[in-house]
């Protein structure tokens, strides 16, 4: 089990808001922030996760390709997260993300 | 919760094992760091590879990190024992570097500083390094906290945020260069990565 940890900092107090559970992880892959409070996440084995940070939920789980997506990466120009796979590479419209 | 399986939109790749890539938003470029030592650099909305250079590595590794100065134009590829530092346009990478340094230390992060003209390099410690002279400009000792895992800046608290493969949370004052805080976790818990996010209202 790993954890995600919300924590506010304004450079004098820095407080725990709240911890988000995460099954499964092995080796955190990579994260991105999208539209301010959803977190994708990828684990490189198994799915990439969508969390929305402001209430902890796991919101979707989307399985790329055979698993193991190590990277991830969000291109401005066509709002698209760029998932990388060891040797290939998947392109993920934001919006169905959140459909 | 829903399983969406994401159609094969595009692949882009073939047979060349990526670890690290990242977008420069304002030339809607990508550059992807390859385990063989090979550097792409592609096109954000075609997908289409436009140039790639090999960076001879000297033993296996991964492709750790990239990152990208847009003040001069460089861009920094992080593999596990090698640094290596050249020149890049929209339209292509330059062919030979303006620097590599080899390390007999695994370093795991590396982070662009373009307003103090620096680069931080982290491995059992933090070198701050120069781009207009490419040399090291300093040191923050870290030695005692084991080896970096990741560094952020927060430029409204000039402050520096570096996570280890241990159980704290460092911040530090970056003109000074000494450690303002330090975060402690309990039960072990490592946190490996870290991001702020301005503006978060909970």
């Amino acid at each position: 089990m790993s954890r995600i940890g919300i924590f506010y900092y304004n450079n004098k107090v820095f407080r725990a808001i709240k911890t988000i559970a995460i099954d499964e992880v092995v080796w955190l892959g990579s994260r991105i922030l999208i539209n301010k409070y959803y977190l994708l996440i990828s684990k490189r084995i198994g799915n990439v996760d969508l969390v929305n940070i402001k209430n902890g939920q796991k919101i979707k789980s989307i399985i790329v390709g055979n698993g193991e997506v190590d990277t991830l990466e969000y291109i401005d120009s066509t709002e698209q997260i760029l998932a990388i796979s060891l040797d290939r590479a998947w392109l993920i419209d934001k919006k169905h993300l959140f459909i | 919760m829903e399983d969406t399986i994401v159609k094969k939109d595009r692949i882009v790749l073939e047979s060349e094992v990526c670890f690290a890539c990242l977008y420069i938003e304002i030339w809607d470029r990508i550059i992807m760091a390859h385990t063989n030592g090979i550097l792409s650099l592609w096109d954000g909305t075609s997908m289409t590879k436009l140039d790639s250079v090999e960076i001879p590595i000297d033993k296996a590794s991964e492709s750790e990190d990239i990152a990208f100065s847009n003040k001069h134009e460089l861009v920094i590829s992080l593999f596990e024992w090698k640094i290596d530092i050249r020149k890049i346009t929209p339209q292509g990478l330059s062919r030979q570097p303006i620097m590599t340094l080899s390390s007999l230390v695994s370093i795991n992060a590396i982070l662009i500083l373009d307003h103090i003209d620096c680069f931080l390099i982290g491995s059992n410690k933090i070198e701050l390094w120069s781009f207009e002279t490419l040399k090291p400009a300093g040191i923050i000792d870290t030695e005692s906290e084991g080896p970096i895992a990741e560094m952020i800046y927060i430029k409204k608290f000039n402050q520096l945020i570096v996570t280890t493969f241990g159980p704290n949370i460092l911040f530090y004052d970056l003109k000074k260069k000494l450690m303002r805080r330090k975060v402690h976790f309990r039960n072990e818990h490592w946190a490996n990565v870290i991001d702020f996010v301005e503006d978060q209202i909970y």
